[in-house]
This record gives C-alpha cells, sequence and structure tokens, in this order.
C-alpha cells in the first residue's frame, strides 16, 4: 500500500509537461575548481523554481521552452547571471568566483542564505571547515566533531572528547562517513582529537533527524563528511605549525580543469616532551599519532569522471622500547564513477574498504607476554542513481552491499611464552540496502522529502552459533560452513520529512525516520578506548532499531542575517545493549552471553539561534532533553536516566572581526553533570570497605561549564601568501569539571570514606601559525 | 589486562590533570545484612561475620548481626549450627571440610532465611615459587616478581585465588585481591606472575594457592571491579552475591596448597 501511494506520488508530476528542455552541468569554486556542494541555481522569471549542485557539484533543471535568467549562488561567492535561450538542451558549466565582492575574514557557507527556513530539511548542522578556523578549541587543533559538540542536540562524550551523543542516542549510534567510508573510531589519542584532519575537509554534514533514505545502518544519526577534491586551477600548499602538532596540504592539478588530487597529511609530536623526562623508560617511550588524506578525480570526457580517495591515520604508543605496547588506526578508500546517462540521469557508482584495528603488546618478564589484536573491515559496494525530471522533484534511488569481516580479537605470544596463543573465531555478515526518495515541491508553501529504505542483514558462516542460559552457560551449539546464512534481519524504514512555509521568513517541519543498526559497540568504560569492540547482530543479538518524529518552526530574521530554528523530537530506541555485572568484554568467546537486552526513549527540544553576517557572527545553542533505558537485569527492570541525559546543555559561541587582520573568538559551554551511579552505603569484606549501590544512575556529576578563548591575527595576506597565527586558551578560567567521580578511603582517617574528583584541562594554552600559497 | 591499560591512560591523565577532595550528598540505603564466610579444605576453625551494611561516609562503627541462626551443611550429610562467637563472627572448631562434597550455608535473621551452595572445587599442588627480575612498565628498583608453578587440569575450568601473608602477616588490603582464571594458561605445566605487588630481597613469602569454586570467583571479580583493582566500569554494580535473598558477600569454599620463599638478592 504505501509503495504504491509512493509510486503515485512520485509519477503524477510528470503529466502535465509539454515541450521542455534540460540546463545541466557543474558548479564550481572559480579559484580552486572545488565543486561547490549545494550552489543553487534559481530561474528569475519562475519565483520558487530552482535546484541546486548534488555532492559532485552537478545540477539538473528541466523548464519549458521559453527565455530565463538563471542566477548561481553560493554564498561568500559572487552570483553569476546567464540569460538563456532555452529551445534545445543546454549544458552550462559555471565557476563562481569572489570578483569584486569584499570577501569577509569569516566565510559562512551555505545552499541559500534561506536554507534554513526554504529547504524541507530539518534536524541537520552543516559545518563548513573554514567556519570554524577562529573557534577556539582544546590544543589549538580546529576539529569538526569538537564544533559540532556547541550545537544543539549533539552532546560530547566527556571534557575534550571527540565521540558524542545525538539527541540521547549511544555513541555507536552515529554512522560516520568520510566519502561514503565508514569510520569505525573516529578518535585519536583517547579521544582528545577526532580523526578529521580539517585542512582535508570540504563539507561536513549531521543528520539528527529526517534521515534521507539514501543513508541508513546507525540507529541515531549520520555525519556525512566530504574531502577536498584538490585545487584543479593551480598548485596550492597549506599548512599550520602548532605545539603538539603539523599540517601540511599539497593540492594541483594532475590536467587543468580535468583532474586534481589534494594530499594532506597531519602528525603529533607529543612525544618529543618525553624526551625531557628524567625517567629512563618514559624516555624510551614513544607516543603520537598521524592522518593521511588523500583524493585524487579526473574527468573522461564530458559524461564520465572518477574519484579516487583514502584515509590511513593511526596511533602509536610504545613504553620503554616497547615493552608495552599499543597503536590502532583507521583505513579507508573509496573509489567512484559518476556517469551522466542523460542530462536529467546522475550516476554514481562506488566502491568501499574500511577497516579499524588495534593491537596492543605487554611484556611482565622474561617469557611472560603477548599480543592481543581486534577489529572489524568492511567491503561495499553502493550504486546511486539521481533522476532530475522537473524542477519540482528530484528522485535518488540505489543500493548498497557490505561484506564485514569482524575480528574478535587474537592473541598471540612468542615460541617461550608461559601465555597460549588463541584466537576467537572471526564472524562474517552481509549488509545491504535499497532505497527510493524523493523531494518534491507540491506548491509555494508545501514540499516534501518521502522514501523507503529497506534494511537487511545476514549473518553467514563460516561460524558457530551458540546460544546462552540466564547465567550464560551455553546451551546449544551449531557450526555453519562458509556462505552460510546463519540469521538474517530486514525491515523497511520509512522516512518522511515536511515543509510547511509559513511566510516568505518562516517555515514548520516535521519529519519521521526509522532505522535499523545491525552493528553494535561494545565498551565498558565512559570514554572512547581503542579496544572496544565491534559485534555483528545475530541470532543472540537482534537489531537496534529507532524511531523519530521532530516538529520544527524556522525562521530567518533581518534579511536571513539571523536564524532561528525551534525544534522538539521524540525517540524511541528497541534491542538496546547493556553489560551483566563484571561483563568481559575483551578477547571472551562467548561475549554475548555477557549482554544484556533492554529498551529506551528520549525526548528534548533544541533552539538554535545563528548570526551569519556582519563583523560579529556566532550562536546560541540551548537543548533540553532527557534519555532514559530500561533493562530487566539492571536497577529491578525499571527506567534508568542514561548516562548522557544532561538536561541542560547551552552553548555560546561568537567571533568578532575588530579590523580586518584581528579576530577574537570565544565559547562558553554549560550542561547538566552526567548520571552516574554512586554508593548509598558500604561494607566491610576482608577487611577492605566495599560501597553498597542501590540505584543505576541515581546520581549526578556536577554541572559543568567552561570558557574559551582565542585570538588570530592575520600576519600577511597577498594573492601569493597567507599566514595567520592563532592563540587560543582553553577553560579560561581554569574550572576543575569532574572527570571521574570516586571514593575512597580517607589516608587520614581510614574508617571514614571520601569522595574525589579528577579534572583534566584547565589553562590549556595552544599557538598556531598557519600558512597557505 | 584492561587493567594495564587503565594505568597508563592514568599516567597520561596525570601529568595535566589535578585531584581535589570533594563534597557529594549520598542518600542512606536501608541496611542489608552482609555475609563473610570461607570454608577451606581439610581440618580447620570455620567462621561466618555477618554485619549490615551502614551510611557511606559516616564514621561508625559497622552493625553487627549477633542474633542470627547458623548452619553448615554437608549435602547428603550432617547439618551443624554454626554458633555464635563474639563481634558478630559465628564459629566452628576444628570442621572437617571433605574433597568432592556440596556445602550450605544456611542464615537465618529476623525470620529471613539466606542460604548459599558451594561445591568443593578440585584440590591443586603449588609446585614451586620462584623469583624473576621484572620487565616493562612494572620494572621497579631491585624488587621481585614471584612466578607460581602449577599443574592446570587442562579438561575443566578451573578458577584461582592466592592469599598472601609477608613476613608473617596475612595481607588481604584491596590490592591483594588477587584472582585468575586458566583462560589464558589452561594447559599442563603453568606458570602465572602473582601480581599484586614486587617483593624485596629478604622477604618471607607464604603463598596459599587455592582453587576456588565459580560462584565466589564471580563474586570476587566483580568486586575487584568496584574496589578499583580491575578493569573499571562505566556503570558499578554490587558484586554478584551467592545467596539467597539480596544478601550481600560470599560463602567462598577453598581447596589449595602453601608454600614459603625467602627473596634472594
Amino acid at each position: 500500500m504505501r509503495i504504491t501511494l509512493l509510486l503515485t506520488l512520485l509519477f503524477v508530476f510528470q503529466l502535465g509537461f509539454s515541450q521542455s528542455f534540460t540546463i545541466s552541468g557543474n558548479i564550481r569554486d572559480a579559484e580552486s575548481g572545488e565543486d561547490l556542494i549545494g550552489a543553487t541555481v534559481s530561474v528569475q522569471e519562475l519565483p520558487g523554481t530552482g535546484t541546486s549542485a548534488n555532492a559532485y557539484g552537478f545540477y539538473s533543471l528541466t523548464l519549458e521552452k521559453g527565455e530565463y535568467t538563471l542566477v548561481y549562488e553560493f554564498i561568500g561567492l559572487e552570483n553569476e547571471i546567464r540569460k538563456i535561450n532555452l529551445d534545445k538542451p543546454l549544458e552550462i558549466n559555471v565557476e563562481l568566483g569572489q570578483g569584486s565582492i569584499e570577501m569577509e575574514e569569516v566565510v559562512v557557507t551555505a545552499e541559500r542564505e534561506d536554507a534554513n527556513v526554504s529547504e524541507t530539511k530539518m534536524s541537520v548542522t552543516k559545518i563548513d571547515p573554514r567556519d570554524i578556523e577562529t573557534v577556539p578549541v582544546i590544543f589549538g587543533e580546529k576539529d569538526i566533531i569538537k564544533t559540532l559538540q556547541l550545537t544543539p542536540g549533539v552532546k560530547s562524550a566527556g571534557e575534550g572528547n571527540s565521540g558524542f551523543y545525538v539527541r540521547g542516542g549511544g555513541i555507536d549510534q552515529n554512522l560516520i562517513l568520510l566519502d561514503e567510508a565508514p569510520v569505525y573510531n573516529a578518535s585519536h589519542l583517547l579521544g582528545f582529537f577526532s580523526v578529521f584532519n580539517s585542512d582535508a575537509i570540504k563539507d561536513v554534514t549531521l543528520y539528527k533527524g529526517g534521515i534521507p533514505a539514501e543513508y541508513g545502518g546507525r540507529a541515531s544519526s549520520v555525519m556525512d563528511i566530504k574531502m577536498k577534491d584538490g585545487n584543479s586551477k593551480r598548485l596550492g600548499v597549506s599548512g599550520g605549525i602548532g605545539l603538539i602538532s603539523s599540517r601540511l596540504t599539497v593540492e594541483a592539478p594532475i590536467v587543468k580543469d580535468k583532474g586534481s588530487f589534494m594530499i594532506s597529511g597531519r602528525r603529533t609530536y607529543a612525544d618529543v616532551f618525553l624526551n625531557f623526562a628524567t625517567n629512563e623508560q618514559l624516555k624510551n617511550s614513544t607516543l603520537y599519532f598521524y592522518d593521511l588524506n588523500a583524493k585524487a578525480n579526473y574527468r573522461i570526457g564530458k559524461k564520465d569522471r572518477v574519484y579516487l580517495s583514502g584515509y590511513f591515520g593511526r596511533d602509536i604508543f610504545g613504553f620503554n622500547n616497547n615493552q608495552f605496547g599499543f597503536d590502532w588506526g583507521n583505513t579507508t578508500g573509496t573509489l567512484r564513477w559518476n556517469h551522466l546517462f542523460s542530462d536529467k540521469f546522475f550516476s554514481n557508482t562506488s566502491v568501499i574498504f574500511s577497516d579499524y584495528d588495534y593491537k596492543f603488546k605487554v611484556t611482565f618478564a622474561e617469557n611472560a607476554n603477548f599480543a592481543v589484536s581486534s577489529g572489524i573491515k568492511d567491503w561495499n559496494i553502493k550504486q546511486d542513481f539521481s533522476w532530475f525530471p522537473s524542477p519540482n522533484n528530484t528522485v535518488k534511488f540505489g543500493f548498497n552491499g557490505i561484506y564485514h569481516t569482524f575480528l574478535p580479537g587474537s592473541i598471540s605470544t612468542d615460541e617461550n611464552s608461559i601465555f597460549n596463543s588463541d584466537t576467537i573465531p572471526e564472524n562474517y555478515a552481509l549488509e545491504g540496502a535499497l532505497y527510493i526518495q524523493n523531494e518534491q515541491k507540491i506548491n509555494s508553501w508545501l514540499s516534501l522529502n518521502y522514501g523507503l529504505r529497506y534494511a537487511m542483514f545476514n549473518q553467514i558462516g563460516p561460524g558457530t552459533v551458540k546460544t546462552y542460559n540466564p547465567d550464560g552457560e551455553i546451551t546449544s551449539e551449531e557450526t555453519f560452513k562458509e556462505w552460510n546464512s546463519i540469521k538474517y534481519y530486514g525491515g523497511l524504514e520509512p522516512r518522511v520529512a515536511a515543509k510547511f512555509g509559513l511566510d516568505e521568513k518562516s517555515s514548520l517541519k516535521l519529519s519521521y525516520t526509522r532505522n535499523y543498526q545491525f552493528v553494535h559497540l561494545l565498551s565498558n568504560s565512559t570514554t572512547t578506548t581503542p579496544t572496544d569492540v565491534w559485534v555483528p547482530s545475530s541470532v543472540n543479538v537482534k537489531p537496534q532499531i529507532s524511531d523519530q518524529i521532530a516538529l520544527g518552526y524556522f525562521r530567518n530574521l533581518f534579511d536571513n542575517a539571523y536564524e532561528f530554528s525551534l525544534e522538539t523530537y521524540y525517540k524511541t530506541l528497541e534491542n538496546q545493549i547493556d553489560y551483566k555485572n563484571g561483563a568481559d568484554l575483551v578477547l571472551n568467546p562467548d561475549v554475548e552471553s555477557e549482554l544484556v537486552f533492554g529498551d529506551g526513549y528520549a525526548y528534548g527540544a533544541e533552539i538554535f539561534l545563528r548570526k551569519r553576517k556582519g563583523d560579529f557572527t556566532g550562536w546560541i545553542s540551548y537543548a533540553i532533553g532527557r534519555t532514559f533505558r530500561r533493562f530487566a537485569e539492571i536497577n529491578n527492570g525499571d527506567y534508568f536516566p542514561a548516562r548522557q541525559d544532561r538536561i541542560h546543555d547551552l552553548a555560546v559561541v561568537g567571533i568578532y572581526n575588530i579590523t580586518p587582520r584581528w579576530n577574537v573568538s570565544g565559547t562558553f559551554v554549560f550542561y547538566t553533570g552526567d548520571a552516574a551511579t554512586f554508593p548509598s552505603g558500604r561494607y566491610e569484606l576482608e577487611g577492605i570497605s566495599v560501597p553498597y549501590f542501590t540505584e543505576r544512575n541515581g546520581y549526578r556529576f556536577p554541572s559543568y561549564n567552561r570558557m574559551d578563548l582565542g585570538v588570530t591575527y592575520i600576519s600577511s595576506k597577498s594573492d601569493r601568501f597567507e599566514s595567520s597565527w592563532n592563540l587560543s586558551v582553553y577553560n579560561v578560567y581554569g574550572r576543575q569539571n569532574p572527570f571521574t567521580i570516586d571514593f575512597r578511603q580517607s589516608e587520614e582517617n581510614p574508617n571514614e570514606n571520601e569522595a574525589f574528583q579528577i579534572a583534566l584541562f584547565r589553562w590549556v594554552p595552544s599557538l598556531t601559525y598557519n600558512f597557505k600559497f | 589486562m584492561m587493567r594495564l591499560w587503565f594505568y597508563i591512560m592514568m599516567i597520561g591523565w596525570l601529568a595535566i590533570s589535578c585531584e581535589k577532595v570533594i563534597d557529594i550528598d549520598l542518600n542512606d540505603a536501608n541496611p542489608n545484612i552482609v555475609v563473610e564466610a570461607e570454608l577451606y579444605q581439610g581440618e580447620r576453625d570455620f567462621e561466618v561475620k555477618l554485619s549490615y551494611t551502614s551510611s557511606f561516609f559516616e564514621e561508625e562503627e559497622q552493625e553487627i548481626v549477633d542474633n542470627a541462626f547458623v548452619t553448615l551443611t554437608e549435602v547428603g550429610g550432617e547439618t551443624v549450627e554454626v554458633p555464635y562467637a563474639e563481634d558478630g563472627l559465628y564459629r566452628i572448631e576444628d570442621y572437617l571440610a571433605k574433597d568432592d562434597k556440596q556445602y550450605t550455608l544456611s542464615i537465618d535473621v529476623d525470620g529471613v532465611n539466606y542460604s548459599s551452595t558451594a561445591d568443593m572445587p578440585p584440590n591443586v599442588t603449588l609446585d614451586s615459587i620462584e623469583q624473576r627480575d621484572p620487565m616493562g612498565p612494572f620494572m621497579g628498583d631491585g624488587g621481585k616478581v614471584l612466578f607460581l608453578h602449577w599443574n592446570d587440569n587442562p579438561d575443566q575450568e578451573n578458577y584461582y585465588r592466592v592469599i598472601y601473608a609477608l613476613n608473617d602477616t596475612l595481607r588481604r588490603s584491596r590490592e591483594d585481591v588477587f584472582i585468575f582464571d586458566d583462560g589464558f594458561v589452561n594447559g599442563n605445566e603453568t606458570e602465572i606472575p602473582l601480581f599484586v605487588r614486587l617483593f624485596d630481597p629478604g622477604d618471607t613469602v607464604d603463598v596459599q594457592f587455592l582453587a576456588i569454586d565459580p560462584k565466589a570467583y564471580d563474586y570476587l571479580l566483580t568486586l575487584n571491579t568496584i574496589i578499583g583493582n580491575g578493569q573499571p566500569s562505566a556503570a558499578p554494580a554490587n558484586p554478584n552475591s551467592n545467596f539467597t535473598n539480596g544478601a550481600l558477600g560470599y560463602f567462598a569454599v577453598y581447596n589449595g596448597d602453601q608454600k614459603r620463599i625467602i627473596i634472594e638478592e
């Protein structure tokens, strides 16, 4: 029934067109040749008619025969106006430049000035890395994830941490895509840095709700990150030198205007400081990470274009000549082929690889050592079609198939080691999806984006399936051969979003999204650690399912200088995972027996007020929300607040251009403390004072607040060379926000207990020099 | 293993972090009964300690239970009363606990019965203790690591606990709760480092190497996560007690061996 309705809607609009022709082409940046994702084309003679460029800069607009004036727009760049006589199909490639318009120091980009109000999309946060250049961040490493944490509905996993929670969901419920490849562990160095070097990034879009049908696989959000294509006009070099890391990016045309490449690297050198250590063991230690992003693209004729992009990053830690060693990292690769079947029909085919793995090695004494490794590996084929039948409809459909290999862990030892080597068998699964969606403008006040996605998952052999009783003992075992189906899951995911225009400046939006999640992250610690393990849905582990409805009011003020939005949401979560008491998640062949399953819900409201024009820009973000979980085995089966149940969350960001060369910025963050489990009593056992707990997450951390300030000075600016200095201080008033709270026997009086907290960063200064030529 | 990772992280954090004692308001839970009972194979005194939980911060004497009726049953055999002695302790002198038997401890307090049943684990023999120089992050200043050698039965899951005395003082602080299973060392001739501390030359160490029943092992394992002596848990909870009706604590049954080593240079 649903499908019939959809198809009817899809084809109804085709009627009524007489003789019409299509204008198509690419919209690019005149200076760098980068595709301008989301640049708009509007028709002056037909108010409300237009289209926008897709992720590859391609646009297609079909109009009736006639004479028109087309306006090409991209915020921050000068408009391009073309008068056309449409009596045959036209290919118009446009390059938008800075022209005579005085460029503002802080470029704020968006599809259109009024995109906030006019687009169907809701619950979406878009960030251009150039927006955040001057926002102060810890260690001076501008970081898209840290900036997203300053927007409503996105919460950091902890002090300085790049893990995040979206609308009450878990950390593993965020699908993080880098050029379409999933990144399974997006953090470096205990989470204080994300793996995304913002020099290599063109565009970031976070979908918190109203997720289009083209995306799927995680319960709470999608973060779609696109790497730069590389300058196709001339050689460009940019970089930065900071106190703990440096970056360098080189981009150049392969053949001018036909192809280009970009290579961007970053390395930290925190371990340089270890040389100053007086301790010999620390002196002989290493601690650093690096990232390498590379991308190349080439146009083959007018209809085809290929892209190859990759990411390689690793953290390396070695203590005292590697007696204790740890290294982990992600590798991703994406090969894409764009093909134009016609001027209305665009296709992209991708082959995607993603790998995350970690290893650690421990030496206790001679012949007492071992190494542990674990990870996940994906091969993915993805086919997406876009069809632009009329200015009022953009249809997308496609499919993808992923082959997952899960490596739960293996332990290897030297020949003489007293420990045994062991490997927990790998798990295999196929994940797939089919989708179709249409973005349709019904009339001047109503537009819809509706779609349907069928998500499926099949755990396949070789493998052994075990079932467990409630005590975690094995009750049955069955072995499957290669490619044999072990367990199949599948389900339909309806996605609907509607925009009701109230007037030129305001609109109401409504959306509903259902998501299945078939892979799950097991992590029994409060921070993201490299030893977290991904596991597939299986006989014992059912897919997580989320349903979310969201309603929002959007309004722009003062000629689009201010954007305002108020959104509310309600989300339910099924088949959530928690752990039995004392669960052992590392190297456990029966890890599924350590899990408990329950449900949850979250609701809240988010207010966002942003000023995007003028010398002073910035935003205020406030979210109020609750999120609860329930498990039969925990807390007597009652709902309890999830750790990330921060009721109030406020962020204020301000950037002020005092002069063209001087710029100051500041952020202020306040949020309710995390829900936590503290003891409500104690007892003695073996002479040890043991805490007595009565409820899960029944207490709270003290509320968190912090202010960061930054100053940027542009030391030189010409066509040939640009450079700037950035000084920032994290936590300027040095508040000791607790990172952990724990309890212990008092040293002065062993009969008494005391609570103590550990705070991490206070007054962390950083200085960075950035250059570009 | 996770403990190592946690320590390493802590080393990093300590360089930049600061610690302070804070005030936190905690609720007072209703008192709950706590049982501590250890039964060793062979002829030994058997003691049961009964007390109540108290408020977390307040400095007060732990409230003891002196009105309980306690019995120990050899399943399929005799039931004996464990009479009250003093200070919340109930004691039978020279009780003979046998191999291959099952024991039930039953406690009646104010009309509520708390009971736990455990199997006597198969005996284990400690073959030798050896001292070695430590390496890696555990290198100390001249201290030695003790390695314990024994024959692990590869055909079954074995759970072990080590309780040791240093210079004739039994060490039972939170750092000394040392338990392990044969997951990583399953096999015949096996050794494991006693990772509670480094020992100095001249120290006399008496090592009790004990097989422990799985339920008490599970209790100690989950106890370790909340007394800061194991993998720290994101959501702490009470240890998995092996008693009915929500009593805290454990009834542990041990079967093992004891050896002495005097540490040399």
